[in-house]
């Protein structure tokens, strides 16, 4: 198999993989320290290989969130197109940093997409705790560089030959 | 830029489209909520390990349980029997009066496949939908008070919104002087607001909720929570109640779903257009809960309305 299919194969199964453990039942005190794991994937993949179909994935991946958590149909679908493309309009800028720069630059993004979720809630008139929402943010900050030292190693066993 | 300006347009019509909620997008999203159940149901699995433990029971423990049961079973019938005979008295007491609200209510058991991850949504997903006959607003209780109500319905499932989700309201009156007012859920998946009750309001800790059926979407009389705290803010005209539910929220398996309560009277000449969805509901609590019709009097609606009634007063 060539290395495109493989690492093709490898980021469908990962954001699967990020979808379930979105939804995995958790105990109630450690539901607010789950981290953002589908915009964490995809920040990742939008960062290490920006030829993939983020967009279309982050479209995808929103509306199955958007399902699942009964929310309206788009909300999580926006909160990512917008998240991914910001990062990929960024990538040039951020990729020549350490990861603990990275990692800090992104805080504010994660921030920026549990407040765009705030505000569509807000519009929807659900009326939801706001503490409750910045709980994930910390943990997603964290988890960002296992997630990507994981992508970067991925990206090193590229054959010499291939783009 | 044009791909996300075009997919920003596409999330721009399914949410302008949902909001409205056309049908179109209704089914959408049964489809997609219908293609994503394996993801439900590999998701729970932490939740069905939990019950693997009673695969490994032994005899010796099933046999405890199964003595146990009989005669928890023999003391129900009892006073199931004593129930009955209460509830004939309490129909020729109605009748007497001329009242409407002599009520039967229909019930069928759901599981519960899922509770809501997200924490700023307290959801259920249960295993009975539309297929069922269960409908958007349906009430749905416990062996020990009002759970939620649905508020969406797929062919096999649906989703509850609890009643401490703070966009859930549930119309309720104080057991012990009928006051009546409003419960909503105050979002931290435990506790019930009362707000904006007078001052000298006739209200203590303790004080048993319970439904008052105002609005029709809940039964009158199931037990939704019980007060535990009262705050007088200074200089404010109104005081709030703190109640905790009773219903044993996230911690049942099995919930039970109620059909809008019909009077007697009206059931006898049930309209045509109820019965498909009442004919289909029958089925399913004939087929899911086959205890309901093994009751001395071997009545099926009997057994379903006493068994709402036991859950009320357990």
């Amino acid at each position: 198999m060539s290395w495109v299919k493989t690492r093709s194969s490898v980021y469908l199964i990962s954001l699967l993989f990020g979808l379930l453990l979105q939804f995995i039942v958790l105990p109630d005190a450690l539901t607010l320290a789950r981290p953002m794991w589908i915009p964490l994937l995809l920040v990742g993949w939008t960062l290490n290989a920006p030829q993939l179909p983020n967009l279309l994935m982050a479209l995808l991946l929103g509306l199955c969130m958007d399902v699942m958590l009964n929310c309206p149909l788009g909300q999580h679908a926006l909160g990512l197109l917008v998240l991914v493309y910001i990062v990929a309009r960024l990538r040039q800028s951020l990729v020549v940093y350490p990861r603990w720069q990275i990692t800090v630059a992104l805080a504010p993004l994660w921030a920026g997409y549990a407040l765009l979720m705030a505000v569509i809630d807000e519009l929807a008139h659900h009326l939801a705790t706001p503490s409750l929402r910045w709980w994930p943010l910390l943990p997603t900050t964290l988890l960002w560089p296992v997630i990507d030292v994981w992508l970067t190693s991925l990206d090193h066993r590229r054959p010499a030959d291939t783009e | 830029m044009l791909r996300f300006i075009i997919l920003l347009a596409i999330v721009g019509g399914l949410f302008y489209a949902d909001l409205r909620s056309t049908p179109q997008i209704q089914t959408a999203r049964q489809w997609l909520a219908w293609a994503l159940q394996p993801v439900t149901w590999i998701s729970s699995f932490p939740h069905a390990l939990d019950n693997i433990g009673d695969s490994f029971k032994s005899r010796d423990a099933l046999m405890k349980e199964n003595t146990a049961l009989k005669q928890r079973q023999l003391v129900l019938s009892v006073q199931l029997l004593k129930m009955q005979a209460l509830e004939a008295e309490n129909r020729r007491i109605h009748a007497l009066l001329s009242s409407s609200t002599t009520l039967d209510y229909r019930v069928l058991i759901a599981e519960i496949l899922q509770t809501s991850q997200d924490p700023y949504r307290h959801q259920i997903l249960i295993n009975k939908g539309e297929h069922d006959g269960v409908y958007q607003g349906q009430a749905l209780v416990d062996a020990y008070g009002v759970l939620g109500q649905v508020i969406r319905v797929h062919a096999n499932s649906a989703v509850a919104l609890l009643i401490t989700d703070p966009d859930n309201g549930i119309p309720v009156e104080i057991n012990r002087t009928g006051l009546q007012t409003v419960a909503l859920g105050r979002g931290d998946g435990q506790t019930l607001s009362l707000p904006f009750l007078p001052n000298n309001a006739d209200i203590h800790v303790g004080d048993l909720l319970v439904t008052s059926g105002l609005g029709g979407r809940y039964p009158a009389g199931y037990p939704v929570g019980r007060v535990h705290e009262l705050k007088h803010p200074a200089g404010d005209s109104f005081m709030e109640a703190i109640a905790d539910p009773t219903a044993h929220l996230n911690r049942s398996r099995q919930v039970l779903l109620v059909w809008n309560p019909i009077p007697i009277a009206e059931q006898q000449s049930a309209l045509p257009v109820d019965t498909h969805t009442h004919a289909a509901a029958k089925r399913a609590v004939d087929t899911t809960n086959p205890h309901q019709n093994t009751t001395a009097h071997g009545k099926p609606s009997e057994a379903t309305s006493t068994h709402a009634r036991a859950a009320k007063h357990r």
